[in-house]
């Protein structure tokens, strides 16, 4: 930015504060400004032009420092931009391109881009075709997730989400994919938490942390989705695919609900104002597949939403969810029971992953699926007490470890075809894979498949040759006592 | 009582400062206190309480538009009325390189009404690093620099090379 004069010659307009509530100011004076403008302040502030009236220009100020009635306004003839760059991959920054933290140095080569663009049109976009592997069985093989689909997480706060959040950024990383996590009014440890995590895994050259600190100026805190969805168009114009993660909209809806009452809007449902759902609407619509001069890329989009006592039906959660192509709900009731990650199969939905699976994936997510659903009536009916039948008990030994399968740490991700090949050998009773006692250590044989080329190879030709899960079952029963030895040698070692 | 906005013609004509309009505006706030609310004393009485200009131009309206100086109603309908008026002037910034004299200001004024017509006021500020002339702000915000700090400038920054040699 430049200074006050710069700008006053430049457009040759004036204004003068006339009203301060709180983050929003009202100015006179200034007869061609814009809204989404920026304006700056002669003490050197600036803030956003929000609306207009005939009379006066309702601003929100991106400071923390107070502005007095009075002081002098000039336009500037420019809008909020963000900079961009490959520089940004490893930092942490504000949605204006600050650093937070100097944990790197910042780069000087940035070039600027709009942080409020238009959606993308019909004709540049794509279907969405290419799965999305988060590293997590449970979403993999029964709510998979396609490149370039929005998918809401949602769930009560303490139910892990970000977890969840933080396994699927780890593996689009680990794939070379760009990843954003835009923390939204998060506190300053959580973001150094992630911030850990990701540097302790190897990946934060692949991540953008952009955030805002809940002590940060009302108006620094809502721009933060905006230019981290910015930033992932940046991305994906470069010709990468890019996942992005906000977390949480609910609490952005709330900033925004108070911009709004201190702007005297009127409030409509739980007090927020009319234009909310546009205000998601209009960010989420800009993710997706889409066909840039780089060829197909995507921005897939999780916007998180915290429920309240698993309470789905909250006006913000339900209109995220209908911007969305599906949600994945965190139960609480499922984690208290210790599943990790608690995600609901049952009253999770994704409305585009499954056209995006081989008929080999497609198979064994009806089958898993099925499977769940009569394992969750088998479940209920035994509360009953009444004396079970060996069907039965088989059935619910066997849920149990399929639901220890889909189980899995934070710190581990288990890569597709991997998923495939286990989950066909416990379905074969290859695996004795309980809670208790478990043949294989996961976590050394994802570090085997991922440094082991032979190993690699003969389960990814398992998979490509296998075109249903029949086939697969069929080979895998042949050859399950080989792989096993081999894995088990290894590991073992 | 006349509802002729004409009848404080000489009242708002005689306003040509911000300042101006604010002394006038806390005698009218002065007046409606000690007459209609404390009602401490008659109108004619409070009049003589408020600057000698400003009392005989509400005395000379109330003669010339035939008013009853002595009707409390018409004299808190007249006074309202008139504040009611002051929100409606329109301000032009100025910002001068001197202290300008009460001639001078007159003078801008005559002059900015004989260009513009009645209803706006100077609210006139100084800065000696203008040098001389004036930046102008207009009621809606356009800003205009006039000054010769501003001449100066482009001078130099045009005949940057020549400025250098010399």
């Amino acid at each position: 930015m430049k200074n006050f004069d710069y700008y006053l010659n430049l457009t040759s307009e004036i204004g003068f504060v006339q009203q301060v509530n709180s983050a929003i100011i009202y100015v006179d004076g200034l007869p061609k400004v814009k809204p989404e403008e920026i304006v700056f302040f002669e003490t050197g502030e600036f803030g956003m032009v929000l609306s207009l009236t005939p009379e006066t220009i309702e601003i929100l100020v991106f400071s923390e420092k107070p502005i007095k009635n009075g002081t002098k306004v000039v336009r500037t003839n420019e809008f909020i931009k963000v900079p961009v760059g490959n520089s940004l991959l490893g930092s942490i920054i504000d949605p204006m391109g600050n650093p937070l933290y100097l944990t790197k140095p910042s780069k000087t080569a940035f070039s600027l881009r709009l942080i409020n663009n238009a959606a993308a049109g019909i004709l540049s976009r794509k279907t969405i075709n290419r799965q999305l592997e988060t590293g997590v069985p449970i979403v993999d093989l029964i709510m998979p997730l396609g490149f370039g689909q929005r998918e809401l997480v949602i769930g009560d706060r303490k139910t892990g989400k970000t977890n969840f959040l933080m396994q699927t950024i780890l593996s689009q990383a680990k794939q070379n994919n760009i990843c954003i996590y835009a923390a939204i009014g998060k506190k300053i440890l959580d973001i150094k938490e992630a911030e850990e995590f990701f540097r302790k895994n190897g990946v934060m050259d692949r991540v953008v942390i952009v955030s805002s600190r809940i002590q940060d100026p009302i108006g620094i805190t809502y721009l933060v989705p905006y230019s981290a969805m910015a930033i992932a168009e940046y991305f994906r114009d470069e010709g990468s695919d890019v996942l992005l993660v906000l977390d949480d909209l609910v609490t952005h809806a709330k900033l925004y609900r108070e911009i709004s009452l201190l702007g005297k809007r009127f409030p409509g449902r739980n007090s927020y104002p009319g234009d909310i759902f546009y205000t998601h609407a209009r960010l989420l619509e800009r993710a997706g597949n889409f066909i840039t001069n780089k060829g197909e890329k995507s921005i897939t989009c999780l916007p998180v939403a915290e429920s309240t006592q698993g309470d789905l039906s909250g006006y913000i959660q339900t209109n995220i969810m209908s911007m969305t192509d599906g949600h994945l709900y965190f139960d609480s009731e499922l984690f208290a029971k210790g599943r990790r990650p608690a995600i609901n199969p049952f009253l999770s939905v994704t409305r585009v992953g499954r056209q995006t699976q081989s008929s080999l994936e497609r198979d064994i997510n009806r089958e898993l699926l099925s499977f769940l659903t009569i394992y969750e009536k088998m479940q209920n009916f035994s509360h009953f007490g009444a004396e079970l039948n060996e069907g039965i008990k088989s059935t619910l030994s066997f849920g149990e470890k399929i639901t220890a399968f889909l189980d899995q740490p934070l710190s581990t991700i288990t890569p597709l075809n991997l998923q495939l090949i286990l989950f066909a050998m416990l379905w074969n009773n290859k695996l004795q894979n309980t809670k208790d006692s478990q043949d294989l250590d996961l976590e050394k044989i994802v570090n085997l498949y991922n440094t082991n080329d032979n190993i690699k190879k003969i389960i990814d030709d398992l998979v490509v040759e296998s075109s249903s899960f029949n086939g697969l079952l069929a080979v895998i029963k042949d050859r399950s006592e080989e792989i096993l030895q081999k894995l088990k040698s290894q590991t073992s070692v | 009582m006349k509802n002729d906005i004409m009848i404080y013609f000489d009242i708002i004509t005689s306003v040509r400062t911000a300042e101006d309009l604010d002394q006038l505006a806390s005698e009218i706030d002065s007046l409606l206190v000690s007459v209609f609310k404390t009602q401490e004393k008659s109108f004619d009485n409070a009049l003589e309480e408020i600057s000698i200009s400003t009392s005989k131009k509400i005395k000379e309206a109330f003669k010339k538009n035939a008013l009853d100086i002595e009707n409390k109603e018409i004299a808190r309908n007249f006074l309202e009325r008139l504040k009611d008026l002051f929100g409606k002037f329109k301000t032009i910034g100025l910002t001068l390189a001197i202290e300008p004299s009460h001639e001078m200001t007159e003078h801008i004024h005559n002059w900015v009404s004989e260009i513009l017509g009645e209803g706006y006021i100077l609210k006139i500020e100084t800065d000696k690093s203008l040098l001389g002339g004036a930046t102008v702000v207009s009621p809606s915000g356009q800003y205009r620099d006039f000054t010769v700090k501003k001449s100066l400038e482009k001078v130099f920054s045009e005949r940057k090379e020549i400025v250098q040699l010399s």
